[in-house]
């Protein structure tokens, strides 16, 4: 029978309401730049993913309708995989050449059904995102490839930032249990 | 929340805006709102959006991958702000419908559309979304801005967006929805029921009508009821994306 989760009584800020509204327009928005990702995602209809985001004490669920991620705060149901992780850990899993689902080592811990987590990860890195067709319907062909261009670097950066980032905390703690 | 195909003359009632009306009154009702702003309707919408209505109609074409020689209906299309766009799009091999059962705003529109020298590749058709005096499989591409909500039976309108439709043709709908962030929503509802109204009264002295135009977008389907309904109306690849954290969302549709 679905129960009701609820979580996070504690919190008395919107921060995790904040969080899951922008990862929620931020995924979507990033799936979106690519015409197939709704029919990728439809394939996840009627799953729940639990994601715990350790040190801020944060849960989020993510459903799947319609090609849309929805990420809230509470679900209905039993999820069928909990992931959990540091935020920094969880974000140097964006970088496909990086992620290591459910390694003995990774900092990222997997529990239940780990094909959702693999489809999750299928999805991402098969995204070609057409940042330039709506910037250049919106802003014109010149400034529509420039921003675009701008977008692609951006994200490059950001992917560079995390893989670094996440080096830089894994010396450290090599260090400090040596 | 019922859209259902309830009968005229039946003694079924619909929503208009907050109040319960009966089926048959409701077309004329909406028709009286549009007839009341359609001279001030541009000035109006740039007021309630601060001028963000313009990058939502972009971005709805910028995606809607309508391109030369196709020929496209835009629904419910007033003042022919979206036709214009599409018109640049679909060039002087393909032609655009624009419709509106309103004759006062399909005039605007039309009027509009001559100012902006474009004409050759229009059309204007007076019509019923409900009852589209169109072939089957007659178009590419199918729009609707802004309009969904304001018809009787949406999900007749739906079927006959579909059956329009050429297979493999997209519809998309562009159209306010619900936001869910409970902070911008706090916000959203007192500027649409404190504000917008006020505006109304101030800009075309007509309270009552902005007041309807507020209580019609909380009564219409949200995003996933919604893309259900499309689903029903025979809709393959239904999808849909929010823009401006849900205030309104676009979506679309495949005639498989």
């Amino acid at each position: 029978m679905p129960y009701t989760v609820v979580i996070m009584p504690e919190y008395v800020t919107p921060l995790p309401g904040m969080l899951a509204f922008a990862l929620e327009t931020a995924v979507n928005h990033v799936l979106q730049m690519d015409m197939e990702s709704p029919v990728r995602v439809k394939k996840l209809e009627g799953r729940l993913l639990q994601l715990d985001l350790k040190g801020l004490g944060i849960t989020l669920f993510f459903t799947f309708k319609h090609g849309v991620v929805r990420v809230r705060l509470q679900a209905e149901g039993t999820p069928d995989t909990v992931i959990s992780g540091t935020p920094v850990a969880l974000f140097s899993m964006a970088e496909p050449e990086e992620a290591d689902w459910g390694l003995p080592e990774s900092k990222v811990q997997i529990n239940g059904d780990a094909s959702l987590a693999r489809d999750l990860e299928r999805i991402f890195s098969k995204l070609e995102p057409d940042w330039e067709g709506p910037l250049a319907g919106m802003l014109g062909d010149v400034a529509g490839h420039q921003v675009a261009q701008g977008l692609r670097q951006g994200v490059e950066t950001a992917r560079e930032t995390a893989r670094s980032a996440s080096k830089v905390l894994s010396d450290i703690l090599k260090d400090r249990r040596s | 929340m019922e859209q259902t195909d309830k009968k005229p003359g039946s003694g079924d009632t619909t929503h208009f805006g907050y109040q319960d009306v009966a089926v048959e009154d409701k077309t004329g009702m909406v028709r009286g709102v549009f007839e009341s702003v359609a001279g001030k309707y541009d000035l109006m919408n740039d007021l309630m959006s601060f001028g963000v209505h313009r990058l939502w109609k972009r971005h709805f074409i910028a995606i809607s991958n309508i391109h030369p020689g196709q020929r496209v209906l835009d629904l419910a299309g007033g003042t022919g702000d979206i036709a214009a766009l599409m018109c640049k799009r679909v060039g002087s091999s393909g032609s655009v419908v624009l419709s509106d059962i309103n004759e006062a705003m399909l005039a605007v529109g039309r009027q509009r559309m001559e100012d902006q020298g474009l004409a050759g590749n229009i059309e204007y058709s007076l019509a019923n979304a409900e009852k589209l005096p169109f072939a089957d499989a007659e178009f590419d591409a199918v729009t609707i801005a802004f309009g969904l909500r304001n018809v009787t039976d949406q999900p007749a309108a739906l079927r006959e967006m579909h059956r329009v439709l050429k297979p493999g043709g997209r519809a998309m709908i562009l159209e306010f929805s619900k936001v869910e962030f409970e902070g911008l929503k706090k916000i959203y509802d007192g500027y649409s029921f404190g504000i917008l109204p006020r505006l109304g009264k101030l800009v075309a002295d007509d309270e009552a009508s902005y007041r309807y135009l507020a209580e019609s977008i909380r009564k219409h389907p949200g995003q996933d009821e919604l893309a259900d309904m499309m689903v029903d109306a025979g809709f393959t690849k239904v999808t849909y994306r929010n823009l401006t954290g849900g205030v309104v969302a676009i979506h679309s549709g495949h005639h498989a």
